[in-house]
């Protein structure tokens, strides 16, 4: 059995500071996404992380048995966007925009993905099977802060964020990223752990 | 390696009679209803059988038997020896009892006056020949429980008791012992395989493990244990995978947590310990162990955190 320490290789990306926002540079990256639109707390969300769940685990356990090589099944992520960057200040939640995802080892390739997704079609008996797709993603250079609290709470930390960025001489690109580390059905609210990314340019 | 659909379609029913007779234990169990159970002629079913399991069905059965009597005899001491051999399938008190000391070396009611604390799992020794295991020199042979705590061996964990809802798990079986990690993994494997592509799994999944026998009982390497994982009402049975409900109701629970060892010091401490000052007697259903989170540490040697559930009831 050959072990694919993704949470050691890639620990830059998953670790950082509460109290020190810092930043990094983050490598091209295969994931499994799903996009959707609408709460997070609503069905179609959940459905997402569902279907994502489900390929994800799928996978992991073909590599494990068919190809002897075990890894593990990263955090769950998500980019954040709409039309109207307002809505995330007036609670409109219905015009939110997410991608969500979880982050793939290199040896995973896109005709592997197909197939756990074709199996997860005809077992899991889902009502509905919301699309998942392997996708690269290149993040590039970015700014990161821990987030620890409900996610309710984030606002303060994101302005926290965003005026280290405009301090140290960047501006805002590309989507909002959060890596969700705590399971909010278990945890207690004030402990959960979120990883905040903005990515970013020179001014 | 994939297995064959005949493979898969013999353990299916091999499955499908082994669940028939942890249901049925109480009952008549003849060979030609297990054998209809699998779908087998009886002739045939008795080899197959023998070949899975690695003892033919009549003796498997009569050792299930016995061992689960042995377990009420000590865990129910108000119940008379004869309604425990009835309840536990023996057509007469006479036969259990002859039954009991063949496999024991005691009468039934000498096992429950402490008798069983003696045993402690040693095979039976031939005739005319001493007792060749030796013990370790370190073995102290009055030391208890409470001492073994004090002296840093066990950590007390704080015991508490909870309602457990008719939970829907999705099992595997493992017929050949506790200490037999390979196995247990690899039934883990096949149930997981079967849970990915299902959508069972995720980070809110309950994995647990329910040994179904006490090893201090049950020869070692024929200890059972079900690895389960929690599924919702649309999970479906197939090949090795079985649906059972697990018993609702009042569970002692304690958390524990450490390498292999831990599990063995862990049902000491809830069975010999705990439950008796607890007010509480043990019910009759399996035990299990919810794990918290994947198993730490290397494959060599791994680091389990679990919440250890016994059914019990009120004294």
């Amino acid at each position: 059995m050959k072990t694919i320490d993704l949470k050691k290789s890639l620990k830059p990306f998953y670790t950082a500071s509460a109290s020190k926002p810092a930043i990094i540079d983050v490598p091209a990256l295969k994931t499994l996404m799903v996009d959707g639109t609408g709460d997070p707390n609503g069905p179609a969300f959940q459905e997402a992380v569902g279907s994502l769940y489900s390929v994800a685990y799928t996978l992991k356990f073909t590599f494990k048995k068919e190809k002897a090589i075990d890894y593990p099944v990263m955090a769950l992520e998500g980019l954040w966007c709409a039309d109207d960057p307002s809505v995330f200040v007036n609670g409109k939640r219905d015009e939110w925009k997410w991608t969500i995802f979880i982050v793939l080892p290199g040896v995973v390739t896109k005709k592997d993905v197909a197939e756990a997704v074709a199996a997860v079609k005809k077992k899991a008996k889902f009502p509905r099977f919301p699309e998942v797709r392997f996708e690269k993603f290149a993040e590039g250079q970015a700014a990161q802060v821990m987030h620890i609290g409900p996610y309710a709470a984030e606002g303060p930390t994101i302005e926290r964020l965003h005026k280290f960025i405009a301090a140290e001489g960047y501006r805002l690109r590309g989507r909002h990223h959060e890596i969700y580390f705590g399971d909010p059905r278990r945890s207690a609210p004030e402990k959960l752990k979120t990883l905040i990314r903005q990515p970013v340019e020179p001014a | 390696m994939r297995k064959t659909g005949t493979q898969k379609e013999y353990e299916r029913r091999i499955d499908a009679a082994l669940d028939f007779i942890d249901r049925n234990l109480g009952d008549d169990i003849s060979l030609g209803k297990l054998a209809s159970v699998a779908c087998f002629s009886p002739f045939h079913f008795h080899r197959i059988f023998s070949a899975f399991v690695g003892e033919p069905p009549a003796e498997y059965v009569r050792r299930l038997r016995l061992e689960k009597a042995a377990i009420l005899l000590v865990n129910d001491v108000s119940a008379p020896v004869t309604q425990i051999a009835l309840a536990c399938g023996f057509s007469t008190s006479a036969l259990f009892c002859r039954l009991f000391k063949a496999r024991f070396g005691m009468p039934p009611t000498v096992w429950r006056d402490g008798g069983h604390e003696n045993r402690k799992n040693e095979q039976p020794v031939r005739k005319g020949r001493k007792d060749i295991s030796r013990r370790p020199a370190y073995h102290w042979p009055g030391r208890t429980n409470s001492q073994a705590r004090r002296a840093g061996m066990i950590k007390r964990p704080v015991v508490r008791i909870e309602d457990v809802p008719p939970l829907r798990v999705a099992y595997v079986k493992h017929l050949k012992g506790y200490e037999d990690s390979a196995g247990i993994g690899d039934a883990f494997e096949t149930l997981f395989c079967w849970a990915g592509p299902r959508g069972v799994m995720g980070p809110d999944v309950r994995v647990m493990g329910m040994p179904l026998d006490n090893p201090d009982i049950t020869p070692k390497d024929k200890c059972r244990y079900y690895a389960c994982v929690v599924v919702n009402d649309r999970a479906e049975p197939d090949g090795r995978v079985g649906i059972m409900t697990i018993r609702p109701g009042k569970y002692a629970v304690g958390r524990f947590e450490g390498g292999s060892a831990i599990f063995k010091k862990a049902y000491a401490y809830m069975y010999g310990e705990w439950l008796s000052r607890s007010g509480w007697q043990p019910d009759d259903a399996p035990a299990f162990e919810s794990y918290i989170g994947e198993p730490t540490g290397t494959a060599k040697k791994p680091h389990f955190v679990f919440d250890l559930y016994i059914p019990v009831k009120p004294l």
